[in-house]
């Protein structure tokens, strides 16, 4: 095997063994947020029927009306779970005695915490997605048979803005856009927890690791907000939507005065979260690397 | 014989407290070395730097003729103090997940091991005794055939049978070839395995012979621990 491969090859045990890790317990959330929307959708199916119902199809329309409340509950808690397994296993794996078996894997800080920001990076995106997606199924359905009236599309009501730029290359920018925004955010909130952990544990803040990473979390939080704000102060990178359909990019003065009509979305901001993810990202490898004494 | 193990001038400090003083010395292959000194005279650091698991420290330091690294903990099979395995693994899972990492693991011969030491392929960790967990570390480490051992305290806190079993275990499973750094308290049940000693005292190298030498005037390995280490305990 050459030695491009088994790195590979190793990074991939890697993320295979942090999935494992993570998905006992998380992929049970999910499961469960399955179970429930199906109950509610047959629940809502039956409701749909009208007409004379059974005594069971009026227990599963009851059982429907409680997995609405149930899975947004679900939903909700999926993200805090994900939250959490963020934090407990990052801490637990590399600065508790497990830490004697990580850190002396064949395998570099780098790829340590790659695999780990990919898997739970990966669970965090997926947790919103499925928290956005069934709250939107369960508005959409919902209302349906709520109001009584014919379907109403909920969704296609709550795009109507999105669906109503003039062009579909303007549709899809806005999509990506959109999709890019999401993922600097999230980059950014798993990388600073992770440096926030792994500063904690260096030797100076050792002693009161936990009361230090929560510390260092909203400073470092606070400075990243502040820092990314700030080449807007002096220009914006816009994508540009104009009211005859075409896309704009381009860098414009701070003061810039845009056509009439047009739309224009900050770049700025992103382009900043995705730097300083990239910063946190070598700083946190760095400290895993030359600044951690696991106990 | 060449040197498996090379230090040149390690300096390690926490803080003003320097714990490894400018040491040096060499390890040569094959050989069955016993790492001792009292407690807080620099094991666990140094330990720690040849498995890297500490790399902020001064001074040359080659396992195999490479830096610490990547590298040098493929060939290099550690058995640490603490019981390290995640709690949510069970038997099979901690053998396949150790399996994934070295290409030098048997992991057929894990799973026959397992059988021989009655451990459960399906417990969880957390379920194990101590002495089960135990087990299971040592079995991890002892089906590789790595270059190089390093074993730190593997009898700590075990009853005298145990010891026997453990022992029996590392010089059974040891590939032939291969260099094991050990160190123990408990002298007088290993010293008859050592080929040479390195003995630590605050941060120093005070020791480093062969049993062979050491031994020539009738004095055993722990009448020489006592002889060099009683000056710390005097008043």
């Amino acid at each position: 095997m050459t030695g491009t491969s088994k790195f590979k090859n190793k990074f991939g045990m890697l993320l295979k063994n942090d999935f494992l890790a993570s998905a006992r317990v998380i992929s049970l959330f999910y499961i469960a947020e399955l179970l429930i929307l199906a109950v509610f959708a047959i629940g809502a199916f039956f409701n749909k029927q009208g007409g004379d119902q059974s005594e069971f199809v009026t227990k599963l329309i009851t059982a429907s009306n409680v997995a609405l409340v149930l899975a947004i509950l679900v939903a909700f808690l999926m993200i805090f779970v994900t939250f959490f397994f963020v934090v407990y296993d990052f801490n637990k794996s590399l600065f508790s005695p497990q830490g004697y078996l990580s850190f002396t894997l064949p395998v570099s800080s780098n790829q340590l915490l790659g695999s780990k920001l990919i898997v739970y990076g990966g669970w965090m995106v997926l947790s919103y997605v499925v928290f956005l997606l069934t709250a939107l199924y369960l508005i959409s359905y919902g209302e349906t048979y709520i109001i009584g009236e014919e379907k109403v599309d909920t969704l296609e009501m709550m795009l109507v803005q999105f669906m109503d730029f003039p062009s579909k290359s303007q549709i899809v920018a806005y999509g990506i856009y959109f999709i890019l925004q999401f993922f600097a955010m999230m980059l950014t909130f798993v990388t600073v927890i992770y440096f926030s952990i792994s500063l904690s544990h260096i030797r100076v803040f050792q002693k009161h690791s936990l009361i230090f990473a929560v510390i260092i979390f909203f400073v470092v939080s606070a400075l990243l907000a502040w820092l990314a704000s700030k080449p807007s102060d002096f220009f914006r990178t816009v994508l540009q939507f104009r009211s005859d359909g075409s896309l704009g990019f381009g860098v414009v003065g701070e003061d810039y005065v845009f056509a009439k009509g047009t739309m224009a979305f900050d770049i700025n901001s992103i382009v900043m979260s995705f730097i300083e993810s990239i910063a946190l990202f070598f700083a946190t490898s760095h400290i895993m690397h030359k600044r951690v004494n696991i106990k | 014989m060449s040197e498996i193990i090379s230090v040149k001038n390690l300096r390690k400090s926490y803080g003003s407290n320097q714990v490894l003083s400018g040491i040096s010395f060499g390890l040569e292959e094959g050989q069955i070395i016993g790492l001792l000194g009292p407690n807080g005279c620099g094991k666990t650091s140094l330990i720690k730097i040849l498995t890297g698991l500490i790399n902020d420290y001064s001074g040359e330091v080659l396992i195999d003729g490479e830096k610490p690294g990547k590298s040098s903990k493929a060939k290099v099979a550690f058995l640490p103090e603490k019981t390290y395995l995640p709690t949510w693994m069970v038997a099979d899972d901690a053998v396949n997940y150790i399996a994934d990492f070295y290409d030098d693991f048997d992991k057929a011969k894990a799973m026959h091991m397992m059988d021989v030491f009655q451990l459960n392929h399906k417990q969880k960790v957390k379920t194990m005794s101590k002495g089960q967990q135990e087990k299971l570390q040592l079995l991890l480490v002892m089906c590789r055939n790595a270059k190089i051992y390093i074993l730190d305290e593997p009898m700590g806190g075990v009853d005298p049978a145990a010891r026997d079993f453990i022992l029996e275990t590392i010089l059974k499973n040891r590939p032939e070839g291969s260099t094991i750094l050990m160190s123990t308290h408990l002298i007088q049940d290993v010293e008859e395995i050592f080929d040479s000693i390195l003995m630590i005292r605050q941060g120093e190298i005070r020791i480093q012979d062969s049993v062979e030498n050491l031994t020539k005037d009738g004095k055993t390995i722990n009448d020489l621990f006592k002889e060099v280490f009683s000056v710390d305990w005097n008043f």
